[in-house]
């Protein structure tokens, strides 16, 4: 490989210092020189940025101004920078954030309902997903939007799916009880579509933390007794058991969230925060890893919702604070605060985020 | 002698300092463990090229916090930029992972809001666009040249002159 620098820095370390910048400043060093410029498409390089920004997680909140009409804008809180803004203007639409996963973004147009966009926000990257044949406002019910959302993005295969899943009613007819699911496939770029049968309820919560982890989605429940899983392999639905006996759980809120590539449940009681995680995913054998007292934030439990966490941190997101917990030092650190009155709480539309150099297209 | 039974390894700096360290600081420099590995019996004294004795002083520093667990507290602020190259290239030659990765963040840190003609200087590269290609690129990624907190570029400074 040609030297990257003057000969005194050798490669390895110069792509090492590259991997370690924030986005801007690596685009920036896009115009360094030409081979920094293909730099940036290297596969070796890029792999090496998201295994770097694996390691810090990052919340994505939407935060809307009640002064500014139908203002709203991103806001991204990491643990190395803190704050900063996040755009979505080079879609050119009015779009909210249904899913996040590995870096990707799945975006549902406000204006246009059942127009949904897959993009990079770091790269600036996008795709719009072609309209599913279906007709989709007389597909799903109630209200004609499909009640999951979910996003697997597979960054090892460069490839997506995006699964749109509700509730069936032939236009005109009462609903039927059928459970529709679309699939879109990025390197097909099509849809397939899955019938099933079931009857499931979701909390707000529950829709936006939707997990994805060996090749499939997961989802919580409104009755938290078990896990909704869409195994993306065989496209079958299953059902898979949560740690603890639901009648032990109950009164505890519990929340699913992905821990280092496995599947992890947040219980939340008065005094404590109790985190599990799926070490063995095929033999089904759950472990607690942290039990995280409350005491500290005695008075924000009630309204505390934990978004998306690390070996080492977890954030969580209240009506209008972003905190961070270091599990290792027991310290908890506001990290964000909103300054004016907001109409939502930064919880509802709170997503885990880590930046990526996925290629969407 | 470098015999199992001894705890100190003897590291030669290239300014000739000899350094007595702990095994299990010797053991984290994996090009230091891979001479030892291949020595035979008779190698008393490593010498490491391309460290100096301020560069061992440093990782000894390191060493002594991340074993109390705070190497968090470990600053390099106080080298300037040639100062930290040096050192970065040292810890690179010992291949010592852990302060590797802090001391390329420290440089990636210093780099970040920094302007692309400061970037080329301190690497050391030549502009090879021409003047097209690079208004091509810059227009494409001007959105990561807004900023208030990031460094103008020189050529817009004159412009604004």
């Amino acid at each position: 490989m040609e030297k990257l620098g003057d000969g005194i820095f050798p490669d390895e370390v110069v792509m090492q210092i590259l991997a370690r910048l924030p986005v801007k400043s690596l685009f920036r060093s896009k115009t360094v020189c030409k081979l920094w410029y293909k730099l940036t498409f290297d596969k070796y390089f890029i792999q090496l940025y998201n295994d770097v920004s694996r390691k810090n997680p990052m919340i994505l909140v939407e935060i809307s101004d009640s002064l500014l009409e139908c203002k709203s804008s991103l806001i991204c809180v990491d643990n190395l920078r803190g704050v900063f803004e996040f755009s979505l203007n080079f879609l050119n639409d009015r779009v909210k954030v249904r899913a996040s996963c590995n870096g990707l973004l799945c975006c549902s147009s406000i204006p246009d309902m059942g127009v949904y966009y897959v993009c990079n926000p770091v790269t600036r990257e996008f795709r719009l997903l072609p309209k599913s044949r279906e007709r989709p406002v007389t597909r799903f019910y109630p209200d004609g939007e499909a009640t999951l959302v979910g996003l697997a993005c597979d960054p090892a295969f460069q490839k997506f799916n995006v699964v749109l899943a509700g509730s069936h009613r032939t236009f005109g007819h009462r609903p039927d009880g059928k459970f529709i699911c679309l699939v879109f496939d990025s390197e097909l770029n099509k849809w397939r579509k899955l019938i099933s049968f079931q009857d499931e309820h979701f909390t707000h919560m529950n829709k936006n933390q939707v997990v994805f982890v060996n090749n499939a989605l997961h989802w919580l429940t409104v009755s938290s007794s078990y896990i909704l899983v869409l195994d993306l392999s065989c496209d079958i639905w299953k059902k898979m058991s949560l740690p603890y006996d639901p009648i032990y759980g109950a009164g505890n809120r519990t929340y699913l969230l992905e821990l280092d590539g496995c599947l992890s449940v947040i219980q939340i009681s008065e005094a404590w925060m109790i985190i599990w995680v799926l070490k063995d995913y095929w033999k089904d054998e759950w472990s607690v890893v942290d039990k995280v007292s409350l005491r500290c934030i005695r008075g924000m439990v009630p309204g505390i919702f934990p978004i998306s966490q690390t070996s080492e941190y977890v954030f969580l997101a209240t009506h209008k604070q972003v905190l961070v917990y270091h599990r290792r030092s027991q310290v908890w650190k506001e990290m964000y605060s909103v300054k004016y009155s907001s109409t939502l709480p930064l919880w509802f539309s709170a997503h885990a985020y880590r930046s990526t150099m996925f290629s969407c297209n | 002698m470098a015999s199992s039974s001894s705890n100190l390894i003897s590291l030669k700096t290239s300014d000739g300092t000899v350094f007595k360290v702990e095994r299990a600081l010797a053991k984290t420099m994996k090009t230091v463990q891979a001479i030892i590995e291949e020595a035979d019996a008779n190698i008393y004294m490593i010498p490491i090229h391309n460290v100096f004795s301020h560069h061992m002083d440093m990782i000894i520093d390191y060493y002594k916090l991340s074993v109390a667990g705070k190497s968090k507290e470990f600053s390099v602020e106080k080298l300037d930029n040639d100062e930290l190259k040096d050192f970065l290239l040292a810890v690179h030659y010992l291949n010592m992972e852990d302060l590797f990765e802090v001391l390329t963040q420290a440089v990636a840190d210093r780099l970040e809001k920094k302007s692309v003609g400061y970037v080329r200087k301190y690497f050391g590269i030549e502009n090879d666009f021409t003047p097209e290609e690079y208004a091509a690129i810059r227009k494409k990624n001007d959105w990561a040249f807004k900023g208030d907190d990031i460094e103008p570029e020189e050529d817009e400074e004159k412009q604004e002159e």
